[in-house]
């Protein structure tokens, strides 16, 4: 009787290990395989990056030669009598040869550019300048001489968002002046 | 009056006669001919190359073409940047790389006040330490700052600045 009932323990005992064993086993099925005695299993992993990503501005500055010319017609007449010429002037307007900068934005991260001009202290006459132009990518145009610049794109740096600003200074320039009447300054900010 | 005495006053009118001279001689120059005007320290002084510059690593940037009168830089630069007080350094990031066409000095303000400035960067080139200004290690305080970076470009052949600044923000953590 007792050999019976340790029997029985037994049995119960195997069925239950072996029970176990195939629910660990259903629960990787795929993953482990026996053959002639061997076990192979599966390892799996995953990448996980903790680095930190910095900000970086990078981004192409180009520039034209800016020069500006303001012409002025009107008429020269002769004064006979004093052997000196009386002149009446026209309206005066300006024209340029390379008026534009453009900002290529390779940074990763959005940015924001302003284009000002400022005259030279020194110069007397009340010229202004502004700027005007579209980014290609964003199509965002330049306002108040602000305009914004879509961050890089991964593997397409020919892509980069750009905006070709184009100078346009108005106001009256002095007769026979020659020279620099100002500066431009492009300001990059992230966004 | 002795002999002797009446000889040294015969060589005393004529000794302060000469001085006199000299004097006047001395106040009309000083008046009419002296240089009295102060040099006008130059807004942008001629620069050399920047001596803590380093080659960028892989950098085989083509340089740009640009037209006559004009210029192309390509500017990098780390958003943040670090002074130590203690080392008198500015840790930052700045890369002139290959595709600019032109050298460029950069520099580094908090307000009106210049935290480090360098001198020519040229092409292909890039720094990663300034050394911090005086002026402004007596002013700045551990902590961080809002500060501006002002790039100004040169043209390599004849030294001339480029009419088209370029400035960026970038934060300074100062620290001792």
């Amino acid at each position: 009787m007792m050999k019976k009932l340790l029997a029985t323990i037994t049995a119960l005992a195997l069925v239950v290990a072996m029970g176990t064993t195939t629910a660990f086993a259903a629960g990787t099925s795929t993953d482990v395989t026996t053959d002639d005695g061997t076990a192979s299993i599966k390892v799996n992993a995953a990448y996980s990056s903790s680095a930190t990503t910095q900000e970086t501005i990078s981004v192409k500055v180009q520039w034209d030669a800016m020069n500006f010319t303001y012409s002025v017609g009107g008429t020269k007449t002769w004064d006979a009598s004093k052997h000196e010429y009386s002149t009446s002037y026209g309206t005066g307007s300006w024209s340029q040869t390379g008026n534009t900068i453009t900002v290529t934005n390779h940074s990763n991260v959005d940015v924001k550019a302003t284009f000002t001009f400022a005259k030279l202290d020194s110069i007397k006459d009340n010229i202004k300048g502004s700027f005007s132009g579209t980014s290609t990518v964003g199509k965002k145009a330049i306002t108040d001489g602000v305009v914004m610049l879509n961050k890089g794109e991964e593997h397409n740096p020919t892509g980069a968002d750009k905006v070709v600003a184009a100078l346009k200074l108005t106001g009256e320039l002095s007769a026979n002046f020659n020279d620099q009447v100002g500066t431009v300054t492009v300001k990059i900010a992230k966004q | 009056m002795t002999k002797e005495t009446e000889n040294k006053r015969k060589w005393l009118i004529p000794l302060l006669c000469v001085l006199l001279i000299l004097c006047i001689g001395i106040t009309i120059w000083a008046v009419f001919f002296r240089d009295n005007s102060d040099p006008i320290t130059p807004d942008y002084p001629p620069q050399g190359t920047e001596q803590g510059q380093k080659p960028i690593e892989g950098d085989n940037g083509t340089q740009a073409t640009s037209p006559e009168g004009g210029g192309s830089i390509d500017i990098t630069y780390n958003v943040s940047a670090t002074v130590s007080l203690s080392k008198g350094t500015v840790e930052l990031l700045y890369a002139n790389p290959g595709a600019s066409n032109q050298n460029v000095a950069i520099l580094i303000m908090v307000g009106d006040t210049v935290v480090a400035k360098s001198d020519l960067i040229t092409p292909g080139h890039g720094v990663d330490s300034l050394p911090l200004e005086e002026a402004a290690k007596k002013k700045l305080q551990v902590g961080g700052y809002d500060a501006e970076l002002v790039i100004r470009a040169y043209d390599p052949e004849t030294g001339e600045k480029a009419m088209v600044d370029t400035k960026g923000e970038m934060t300074l953590t100062v620290t001792q």
